[in-house]
C-alpha cells in the first residue's frame, strides 16, 4: 500500500521538479515548486515524520514560496532580455550535473546493503518525541538558532531598509 | 563566552571591546581542561581555545582598525552586532563535536557575511559581491548538508566520536564516501580553495574593505579550524582515501592562487588571490592530520591573520584617501610616509614568508611537518609556488621606493600608526619566538 | 502510547484525491459543457468596461519583501514553539527557561526592528 503511494508521490515529485526547470513562465515554476513540496511532505508522512511534513507545508510551501513570488515580481520580467549562455557552458554544466548524478546513483545503489539500525524508533517523527529530543539533547543548537535568526533579522533590516536622511 | 552577544543595541565600540576582552579571559580560564558541554554538543579543548582566542583577538584587532573606517555612527552599531554574531558562529565552528553544531555555526557566520558583503548599498560592486556570495554559499551549504545527511544515514549519529567509531569499524558503504565528498566540497567552498574558489576575488574586491579584512581573517581561520577538527576527529580512519584529494587540491590551489596574483594590479584583488594561495598552504596542515599538523595550522593561522589584517588596514587608509587600490598609488610612499612604508613592508614580507617574520616560521614549520610525514613532492610544489609569491609580494615594496611625479602623501593619525606598529610587533614576535604558539598545546 | 502509522493518513490522501478530482472535473466539464464566445473584450483580463492600462508586472517596493522576510523568520520561530508546547509539562522548568532565552533573544530582534522602523509604512 505505502509502496504504491511512494511510487505515485515520487513520480509526481520528479515530474513537478522537472517542470520547475522547463516551464517558460517563472510563476508557473513557482506553482510547480509548491506542488513538488507537497509531494515531499507526502514522503515525510510515509516516513512517519508528521511534524516535518506539516512544517514543510507551512514554512516552505507557504512562507518561502511567498518570498519566491515576491522576488519574481521584483524582477522586471517583461522584456525578454535573458542572456543566452554559450553552448560550451551548457555542455560543461550538463557534464558536471551528469557526473554528480552518476556519483549519487552509484552510491545509492549500494544503499540497500546497509543494515537498518534496529535501535531506530519508528515513532521518532511524532511531535512529542521530536520535542523531547530537541529540547534536551539539541538544546544548544536550538539556542544558537536564535542567534542565527537574529543575525538574519538585523541583516534583512540593514539591507532592506531605505537610508533615512 | 557568549556574553558578547548581548551587547547589542546602541553600543559603543568600547563596550564591545571590553566584552571581547572578558570573553578572551574566560576563554583562557578553561585552559587545559577538557570539557564537553550540552550533551556533547561542544567540547572545549586546547585546540578550540587557541583558535577561538585567535578569532576573538582578530575581532579585537578588527575593531581597532575599523574605528577609522566607520565614521558614520549610525552604521557601526548594526555592523558590530552582525560581526559579534559571526564571531559566535566562528567560535561554534572551532569547538563543535556534533555535525549539527558545525552546520549551525557555518550558517551563522555565512549569513552574517552575506549581509556584510552587500552592506555598502550604494555600491554596485558590493551588491554584486553580496549576491554572488549568497548564491554560491547557499549552494555550498546545500552540498554540505546533503553530505551530512548521507553520513548520518550511515552512522545514525551526528556525533564526531560516534562517526569516528563507525569509521574505524571498517566496511564502509559507498554512501559514506559520497557523503564525505559532499562535505569536503562544502568545506572547500567555505575555505575558498580551488575548485570552489571562484567567488573569492569578486567578493573580496566588491565587499567593503573592512568586511574583506574580516572575511580574510576570522572567517578563513574558523573555516580551517572546523575543517581540521572534522577530519582529524571523525574521518582520520579513512585518511588514505581523502588525503589524495587534498594533496591534489592543495597543490593546484597554491600554484593557481600565486600565478593569478602575479597579474593583478589592484591590490585588493591581489590579496584575494593571495588568500586563495594561503588557503592552499593551510590545507597542507590538514593533510598532516596529527598534532604537529594542528600546531602548524595554528601558527600559520595566527601569522596569516595578523599580516592580512595589517594589510587590509593599510588598504582602508589608501582607499579612503585616494579612492583607488591600484598598485601605482604606492609609488613614492617610502619617501612621503617612511614609517608606514616600513610597517607595510614587514607585513608583506611576512605574507611572502621571508625570515625573520612570522610568515616564514609558519611556512617552515608546516613544511617540516609534512616532510617528516613523507610528502616531499607536495612540499617542493609549495616551496616553488611561494617563490612565485615572493615576486608579487615584493613588487608593492619596490613600488613604494620608486619616485613618482604625483606625490602621494597619506594622512595617518597617531592611533592608526600605533595600530600598524602593534601588528608589526606581533609579526616580529611570532617570527622570533614561534614556540610561543607552537608549544602552547 | 498511540502508535502512528503512515496508513493513518489514508483518509487525508483520499480527501486530496477527491478535492483535486472535483476541481479538475469541474474545470473539464465546464470547458466542454458551457457555450464559448471568444472576442477581444471577452478575453480581457478584467472584463468591466474599462480599458486595461499598462502591465501588471511592474517592479514594486522592497518594503513588501522586508515584511515578508520578517514574517518568515517569526513564522519559523513559532514552529519551534509547537513541539515545545506539546512537551511543556514533561520538560518542566528546564524547558521553560530554555524557551525564555530563545524568545528573549528574538524579542531583542523584534525591538531592534521596531526601533529601526522596519514596520513603519512611511
Amino acid at each position: 500500500m505505502s509502496v504504491i503511494a511512494f511510487y505515485i508521490l515520487t513520480v509526481l515529485c520528479i515530474f513537478s521538479a522537472l517542470m520547475v526547470v522547463f516551464s517558460k513562465k517563472p510563476v508557473h515554476s513557482v506553482l510547480y515548486t509548491i506542488f513538488c513540496f507537497f509531494n515531499i511532505a507526502g514522503h515525510f508522512l510515509l516516513l512517519n515524520a508528521q511534524f516535518l511534513a506539516i512544517v514543510h507545508i507551512i514554512v516552505y510551501a507557504g512562507a518561502i514560496m511567498v518570498l519566491f513570488l515576491f522576488t519574481i515580481m521584483f524582477l522586471n520580467l517583461n522584456a525578454e532580455v535573458e542572456p543566452h549562455k554559450s553552448n560550451l557552458l551548457k555542455v560543461a554544466a550538463v557534464v558536471c550535473g551528469g557526473l554528480l548524478l552518476l556519483i549519487l546513483v552509484s552510491c545509492l545503489k549500494g544503499a540497500e546493503n546497509i543494515p537498518v539500525n534496529p535501535m531506530l524508533d519508528t515513532q521518532m517523527g511524532m511531535v512529542k518525541n521530536l520535542g523531547m529530543v530537541l529540547y534536551n539533547e539539541y538544546m544548544l543548537p536550538f539556542e544558537m538558532l536564535s542567534i542565527l535568526f537574529l543575525s538574519a533579522m538585523v541583516g534583512a533590516v540593514l539591507l532592506g531598509k531605505k537610508e533615512t536622511k | 563566552m557568549l556574553a558578547e552577544i548581548f551587547s547589542f543595541k546602541k553600543i559603543l565600540p568600547v563596550l564591545v571591546f571590553f566584552g571581547l576582552a572578558t570573553a578572551l579571559y574566560f576563554n583562557f580560564n578553561d585552559w587545559s581542561t577538557y570539557h564537553s558541554y550540552f550533551y556533547n554538543m561542544t567540547t572545549i579543548d586546547n585546540f578550540s581555545i587557541v583558535f577561538s582566542s585567535l578569532l576573538i583577538g582578530a575581532v579585537i584587532m578588527w575593531l581597532l582598525m575599523a574605528g577609522s573606517y566607520y565614521r558614520d555612527e549610525n552604521k557601526i552599531t548594526d555592523h558590530l552586532a552582525i560581526i559579534c554574531f559571526a564571531l559566535v558562529g566562528g567560535i561554534l565552528m572551532t569547538s563543535y563535536t556534533n555535525l549539527m553544531m558545525l552546520f549551525v555555526g557555518i550558517e551563522t557566520i555565512s549569513i552574517s557575511m552575506y549581509v556584510l558583503a552587500a552592506s555598502d548599498k550604494v555600491s554596485l560592486r558590493s551588491n554584486e559581491a553580496g549576491l554572488k556570495y549568497f548564491l554560491m554559499g547557499a549552494f555550498a551549504t546545500g552540498l554540505l548538508l546533503f553530505g551530512i545527511a548521507l553520513i548520518y544515514g550511515c552512522t545514525a549519529s551526528f556525533d564526531l566520536g560516534v562517526i569516528a567509531g563507525y569509521v574505524s569499524a571498517g566496511n564502509l558503504p559507498q554512501m559514506f564516501y559520497v557523503g564525505l565528498i559532499l562535505i569536503l566540497s562544502g568545506m572547500f567552498f567555505k575555505a575558498g580553495v580551488i575548485p570552489f574558489h571562484w567567488w573569492t576575488p569578486d567578493v573580496y574586491q566588491g565587499a567593503p574593505t573592512a568586511i574583506t579584512a574580516f572575511m580574510a581573517t576570522v572567517v578563513k581561520a574558523a573555516a580551517f579550524a572546523s575543517f581540521f577538527r572534522l577530519f582529524q576527529m571523525s574521518f582520520a580512519g579513512v585518511a588514505g582515501w581523502w588525503i589524495e584529494i587534498l594533496i591534489i587540491v592543495s597543490a593546484v590551489t597554491m600554484i593557481f592562487g600565486n600565478l593569478m596574483a602575479v597579474s593583478q594590479t589592484s591590490l585588493k584583488r591581489l590579496f584575494a588571490y593571495s588568500s586563495i594561495a594561503h588557503a592552499g598552504y593551510m590545507l597542507m596542515a590538514i593533510i598532516a592530520c596529527n598534532d604537529m599538523g594542528a600546531r602548524s595550522l595554528i601558527l600559520y593561522a595566527y601569522a596569516y591573520s595578523a599580516a592580512s589584517i595589517g594589510a587590509f588596514a593599510f588598504l582602508i587608509i589608501l582607499i579612503n584617501q585616494l579612492q583607488t587600490d591600484h598598485q601605482d598609488a604606492l609609488k613614492g610612499l617610502a619617501y612621503s610616509n617612511p614609517l608606514l612604508a616600513i610597517f607595510l613592508a614587514v607585513i608583506l614580507i611576512s605574507l611572502a614568508g621571508i625570515p625573520p617574520t612570522a610568515g616564514f616560521f609558519a611556512k617552515y614549520y608546516l613544511f617540516t611537518t609534512l616532510i617528516s610525514q613523507g610528502y616531499v613532492g607536495l612540499v617542493i610544489i609549495a616551496v616553488l609556488s611561494s617563490l612565485i609569491g615572493v615576486y608579487f609580494y615584493l613588487r608593492p615594496i619596490i613600488f613604494m621606493f620608486q619616485h613618482s611625479n604625483v606625490e602621494t602623501k597619506l594622512k595617518i593619525s597617531q592611533s592608526s600608526l600605533a595600530f600598524f606598529a602593534l601588528v608589526t610587533l606581533i609579526i616580529v614576535i611570532l617570527g622570533f619566538m614561534p614556540q610561543l604558539i607552537i608549544e602552547i598545546i | 502510547m498511540l502508535l502512528s502509522m503512515p496508513v493513518d493518513y489514508l483518509p487525508i490522501a483520499m480527501m486530496f484525491v477527491v478535492a483535486i478530482g472535483f476541481v479538475l472535473g469541474t474545470m473539464v466539464a465546464t470547458h466542454y459543457l458551457g457555450p464559448k464566445r471568444k472576442s477581444v473584450k471577452k478575453l480581457d483580463t478584467f472584463e468591466c468596461g474599462i480599458e486595461v492600462q499598462g502591465n501588471a508586472r511592474i517592479p514594486f517596493s522592497i518594503k513588501y519583501f522586508l515584511v515578508a522576510i520578517l514574517f518568515v523568520l517569526f513564522d519559523v520561530e513559532v514552529i519551534f514553539m509547537y513541539p515545545w508546547a506539546v512537551n511543556f509539562k514533561s520538560l518542566g522548568m528546564y524547558g521553560f527557561v530554555e524557551m525564555l532565552i530563545f524568545m528573549s533573544i528574538l524579542l531583542i530582534g523584534y525591538f531592534y526592528i521596531r526601533k529601526k522602523g522596519g514596520f513603519k509604512w512611511e
